[in-house]
């Protein structure tokens, strides 16, 4: 049996790196950033919610680290920041996200944010189990969490 | 390849000069992310810049980072 190693990812994101994504058309960046079941979710009726979408995006950053993958951006989109039941968030991993996950043996990721005024902050953890043989990788993995 | 000059190049280097207020100028052999003027958070701005200043489209699904390493790596892959 093999033993699973614990992963921490943790990351912090500046809210005023999110203002200036946000172009005049609110757009910016932030389309190639977010889905669009995340982008429904970072809206508030006077627009971007700054705050939460420092959140998501520092959810991901920090699931990001948990697979230990150098040398490649962070494929933003393959790595979603959903809400469940209680509005606790959950990830949800997809394409080059849910390969590496899968090679890492992360089966499952938890994680939790956090934001101030200025600041958001999150972190994620996962048991990394390495596959005792070779494994198929999907490109579609769901992790999900609450 | 597109016809372009070095002032399109121009376009990345003062897009990256405009992020800081430390700097003046960039080395064309210098690592753009060890020294932390680009990062993860801005790499999605950073590709759409060279994008438009090189006409190039760019694949997310196939970027090697050591083509955006370096003003000259970005030059010789994209300009």
């Amino acid at each position: 049996m093999t033993a699973a190693a614990v992963r921490v990812g943790v990351d912090i994101v500046p809210v005023a790196r999110v203002r200036t994504m946000v172009d005049a058309d609110g757009a910016g960046p932030l389309h190639l950033m977010l889905t669009a079941a995340e982008a429904e979710l970072s809206r508030l009726p006077a627009g971007w919610d700054l705050h939460g979408v420092a959140g998501r995006l520092a959810a991901k950053e920090a699931v990001f680290k948990l697979f230990h993958i150098a040398d490649q951006p962070l494929p933003w989109t393959s790595i979603e920041i959903l809400k469940g039941p209680g509005q606790w968030p959950y990830v949800r991993l997809a394409g080059a996200a849910g390969r590496w996950a899968a090679e890492a043996g992360l089966a499952e990721i938890d994680i939790s944010i956090s934001h101030e005024d200025q600041f958001a902050v999150a972190v994620a953890a996962g048991a990394a189990v390495p596959p005792t043989h070779k494994e198929e990788c999907h490109a579609e993995h769901d992790i999900v969490q609450p | 390849m597109p016809n372009t000059t070095s002032s399109n190049l121009d376009q990345v280097r003062n897009w990256l000069l405009a992020r800081t207020t430390e700097r003046d100028s960039i080395d064309p052999d210098e690592d753009l992310i060890t020294a932390r003027l680009v990062d993860s958070l801005s790499f999605v701005e950073f590709v759409l810049t060279i994008e438009e200043a090189s006409g190039v489209e760019i694949d997310r699904e196939a970027i090697d980072l050591d083509d955006f390493r370096t003003l000259k790596a970005i030059e010789r892959k994209f300009f």
